[in-house]
């Protein structure tokens, strides 16, 4: 079996948001919406930090679809359009949503985001990847682990893009896999672990 | 012809971006990986499209930048639809970011200056006509030419920044040229003077060697963010187990991932090396064995501050040499030492000479001091006390950082042009470094280095020019430009390429004062600039991603050489800078000294080169390889001053300024800033500093009218929410800053990185990004009278600038 996942370490993250701009830009997601982006803990503002001056932190935590063991966005799906494909990503099958947006209440961290209008792009035309289908009005999306260019055995966009290597790209269910090792030897975080939804994607440092 | 803003110009009809829905891509129905076919994908029918038609093409992404990332580009059906590293480059040299990204919804933006303009009503006022490229050639070359018959071609000023990029122009027209006046050479002006530097004080290795560093301190330098794409160096150096600590204001994303992080008090940089100097000397803590063979502290001083020479001892004359470049014969009469084993005073190369570091109390020798017992006397008042006052650094802290650079084995230091650099001050603290190196001899060696690390600081090479004509020269401007706007000058007409009336000038009004009485003013870049509404003339320029040519512009940066590939056709009626240049250089009859294309310049630079590192390179072999190669011998990263020879009059570290003599900073003398010290009585009228500081988001003015960066930032104002309370401001509120020179209106955002006592924001933020005036209005310009004599100039003390802040 296959079980694809990006591991992430935010001590590399310099919340530079590439990650979140190259995936806007592989999958031609529309203004007001991201499938990835970059929070700065505990703050809400991008330069912010924890603590009080000078005693502060700051810890940058990129978040997107964490493609799940156990979606809750999948069982909340009153058609079946998402899924989890036989690579272990969590996918969309566009043609089924009929916009419900249960998923996107049941998704513990916030992963998912939805066309409440006719989607809008800046550049006004579709950019990315022409593989990558288009989504209309009334219809969910989410990172798709960049099901296209994964499909064809190449790193997710934001992986590419990374400018300091702080994600890295693999099979779980590969006990070789630069992946598999880093889950094993390293201090690893899942994100609401408690939910058991039992992300692949996982923090590490 | 209608008169329009030009900021509504900017958003005019964009015929070649319209929707092209047909492009839906076929894919977007059809079964689904799952296997499953739903009925309406199953009964669709084939649409009746053409596939579009996509090619790949290579680009480099705009000089601005010291990222000098090189870009695969997708055009699809004409358009820009993907940027993403060139793929290829090797693992460790592939990047791009979320600005190069931004760029697919940029270039097409609403602030794009679609046509060349004429000025309608007052200078400044920012009203433009539309006009054919003939009729803006004609009068660009009718206004030169009358300058030129009126005042000579020298009262042509080109204000020119690294884009757009039409680096023959100043040469073509004979016109006066300066590079960044007052920008970014703050700090150089003391510490490059001594290893023969250019003033702008690149990190002397690059940053591949800072994970053979021990001890890395970065000071006023968010390098984890304006050197972005080699913070993985930094990352890479901290995973080893390199120890950094971040001198800053405030808690910076570079900061947030040192072992330390020192907050120091806006201005005092200066005074924290003072006291680190002081305590290596007082505690022996310096490499002596260094400081004798490689710098000019053994050389003896005579009473009047002046360096002895072997003429006045020996009565021999100057050694004569033949320079190799331009082969004149030069003279050098040699400093001199206390030779500890003739017991006399020798040239201070002299075969066998022993030097003496100290000659207090020698027989022989009691006229005259060395350089060393000169630095201590002088850092008699820099006690580690004293500069823990000034900095608001424990003391601790300092002896900590003292210590741990003088005595780590491998000690580099970072210095940032955006910080500290921006003070009146910042030469002393330059020099003072300097004079920290030079003891501790962290330099020459890997893993130890001095210097701005961003854009990585690797090799160079050099490509051939295009050869014009002898009398072709740019002319050397009277003075530095800052003082065109207050003394009198020779200069009539300003050519501005990219946004440097905002960007190269503080104190905003002034500038306006002054272009209002100038006879013309050309604007050329991309976007409507804040600088745009000075201009009589402006030409619009694309964009890197836009080139009509096989092959647009070569560049050499970031241990490469590449090129800019055949992209989407130049976008509304802009032109490249190459066309542009050409155009300037017809209208006023000079254009046949140019190549007649693109193309033919490229490859004769790239194919007449005699570089060493590109040897056998050819302009074919790029296009082979995606617009990119390596520089040869790049293997191992570059460590400058390996040979500890400097190009200095001495050939060592000449730690000591004669020429600064007469401004009391012939060694390091601390001065206050001009406006942001505590005592500054102003401090009544106007409590805080305004900083502007650099951010990932944005390069210089840059990206602030990008839609995909606004996505994260845009323009604001920062404040400690210690001071907002005081303040009576709430998190964003709208607030007018202000002082006696301007005043702006924008939104206050709390956060508790921001030093207290200080509002900080963005450089470069537009007027387009304000609620009201402008940032560059209220910022310092005023300048130390000993700028006439510093490497390059005085320093614009832009974060040296106090105001106030008032709920608006």
């Amino acid at each position: 079996m296959t079980k694809l996942a990006i591991a992430i370490n935010p001590d590399r993250c310099i919340g530079c948001q590439t990650c979140a701009n190259a995936c806007k830009m592989q999958n031609n997601v529309p203004m007001g919406m991201l499938w990835n982006r970059v929070l700065t803990e505990g703050c809400d503002s991008v330069n912010g930090a924890e603590g009080t001056y000078p005693n502060l932190e700051r810890h940058f935590l990129p978040i997107a679809c964490q493609h799940c063991e156990n979606p809750a966005c999948q069982k909340v799906c009153p058609t079946g359009a998402t899924y989890k494909d036989e690579m272990g990503r969590v996918e969309i099958d566009y043609d089924k949503c009929i916009g419900c947006r249960m998923c996107m209440a049941a998704c513990p961290y916030n992963a998912r985001t939805f066309n409440w209008a006719e989607p809008v792009r800046d550049p006004g035309f579709n950019y990315g990847d022409a593989r990558v289908p288009e989504r209309g009005r009334g219809i969910m999306e989410k990172c798709t682990l960049c099901k296209e260019r994964t499909d064809d055995g190449d790193a997710p966009m934001c992986v590419m893009c990374c400018p300091t290597k702080a994600r890295v790209f693999g099979d779980l269910d590969d006990p070789n896999s630069e992946i598999s090792r880093l889950k094993r030897e390293k201090n690893v975080r899942i994100l609401l672990e408690d939910k058991g939804t039992r992300p692949q994607v996982f923090y590490f440092a | 012809m209608n008169q329009t803003n030009a900021r509504s110009l900017g958003g005019a009809t964009m015929t070649r971006r319209s929707f092209v829905k047909a492009a839906a891509v076929a894919g977007a129905v059809g079964v689904t990986a799952g296997g499953m076919a739903t009925t309406s994908s199953w009964l669709a029918p084939t649409q009746a499209v053409a596939e579009p038609e996509e090619r790949i093409t290579y680009t480099f992404h705009q000089s601005l930048c010291n990222g000098n990332c090189s870009l695969k580009c997708t055009i699809r059906d004409g358009r820009l639809a993907k940027v993403e590293p060139n793929d290829a480059l090797e693992a460790e040299y592939s990047m791009c970011c979320a600005r190069g990204i931004s760029e697919i919804s940029h270039i097409y933006g609403e602030t794009r200056l679609q046509t060349p303009l004429r000025r309608v009503g007052e200078r400044g006022e920012g009203n433009f006509e539309s006009i054919s490229w003939d009729e803006a050639m004609k009068e660009v070359g009718d206004q030169i030419k009358a300058i030129w018959d009126k005042y000579g071609k020298e009262a042509v000023y080109v204000s020119y920044s690294s884009e757009p990029r039409m680096g023959m122009l100043p040469a073509l027209l004979g016109a006066s040229e300066m590079e960044e006046p007052g920008i970014d050479i703050g700090i150089g002006n003391g510490l490059d003077p001594m290893k023969a530097g250019n003033g702008f004080y690149a990190c002397t290795n690059e940053t591949r060697d800072m994970v053979n560093s021990k001890f890395i301190m970065i000071n006023g330098h968010n390098f984890c963010e304006t050197g972005m794409m080699q913070a993985r160096n930094l990352l890479d150096a901290l995973a080893a187990g390199v120890e950094l600590v971040v001198v800053d204001p405030h808690f910076s994303t570079t900061a947030s991932k040192a072992h330390k992080w020192i907050p120091i008090k806006p201005g005092t940089d200066a005074a924290m090396y003072l006291g680190m100097v002081s305590h290596i000397l007082d505690n022996e803590l310096y490499d002596e064995e260094f400081v004798l063979a490689h710098t000019s502290m053994p050389y003896l001083l005579k009473k009047d501050g002046t360096l002895l020479r072997w003429e006045e001892v020996s009565g021999t004359k100057p050694r004569e040499s033949k320079d190799e470049k331009t082969g004149e014969t030069v003279t050098f009469d040699p400093f001199v030492v206390w030779d500890t084993k003739t017991k006399s005073i020798q040239p201070y190369d002299g075969e066998k000479v022993e030097p003496a570091l100290t000659v207090e109390g020698v027989k022989g020798a009691s006229s005259y001091k060395t350089v060393f017992e000169a630095i201590k006397e002088s850092q008699q008042p820099y006690t580690i006390e004293w500069a823990s006052e000034r900095t608001g650094i424990p003391t601790e802290d300092l002896v900590y950082i003292a210590e741990r650079y003088a005595t780590s084995g491998a000690s580099m230091l970072g210095l940032g042009m955006g910080g500290a650099d921006k003070y009146a001050n910042a030469d002393v603290l330059g020099h003072a470094v300097g004079i920290m190196v030079a003891l501790t001899g962290n330099i020459g060696a890997p893993g130890k280095a001095v210097g701005s690390m961003h854009g990585g600081r690797g090799y160079s090479a050099k490509l051939a020019s295009w050869p014009l004509p002898d009398d072709m020269k740019a002319a050397e401007p009277e003075m530095y430009a800052y003082d065109f706007r207050t003394q009198p000058n020779n200069i009539h007409a300003v050519i501005s390429v990219g946004n440097t009336l905002q960007q190269f000038f503080a104190n905003m009004n002034l500038t306006a004062e002054w272009l209002k009485g100038l006879d013309f003013v050309l604007g050329i870049d991309i976007y409507n600039n804040d600088s745009i509404k000075f201009c009589d003339i402006v030409l619009p320029s694309c964009s890197k991603f836009e080139c009509p040519e096989e092959v647009g512009d070569v560049k050499c940066a970031a241990n490469h050489i590449m090129i800019q590939e055949r992209g989407i056709d130049p976008l509304f009626e802009s032109k490249t800078d190459f066309q542009i240049m050409t155009e300037i250089a017809r209208a006023v009859g000079v254009a046949d000294v140019l190549p007649k294309s693109q193309v033919e310049l490229v490859r004769h630079q790239v194919d007449k080169n005699e570089a060493e590192n590109l040897a056998g390179y050819t302009l074919d072999m790029l296009l082979e390889h995606n617009g990119i190669l390596p520089f040869q011998g790049i293997e191992k990263p570059r460590i400058g001053f390996a040979d500890q020879v400097y190009a200095t009059e001495s050939g060592r570290l000449d730690v000591y300024y004669e020429k600064m003599l007469k401004w009391d900073q012939a060694l390091p003398t601390w001065e206050e800033p001009i406006e942001v010290y505590d005592e500054n009585p102003a401090r009544e009228q106007f409590p805080f500093q305004l900083t502007q500081t650099r951010s990932r988001f944005f390069i210089h003015s840059m990206y602030y009218d990008s839609k995909w960066i606004n996505q994260f930032f845009d323009a604001y104002v920062e404040m400690n929410p210690s001071d907002m309370a005081a303040a009576g401001i709430a998190d964003r509120d709208k607030v007018e800053v202000y002082n006696d020179r301007g005043s702006f209106k924008c939104q206050v955002v709390a956060n508790e990185s921001v030093h207290p006592g200080s509002l900080r924001t963005t450089e470069g933020a537009w007027a387009r990004n304000m609620e009201d005036g402008h940032l560059q209005s209220v910022t310092n310009d005023q300048m130390r009278e000993r700028r006439v004599d510093l490497m390059k100039g005085g320093v614009t003390p832009f974060n040296d600038t106090l105001v106030a802040v008032r709920k608006a």
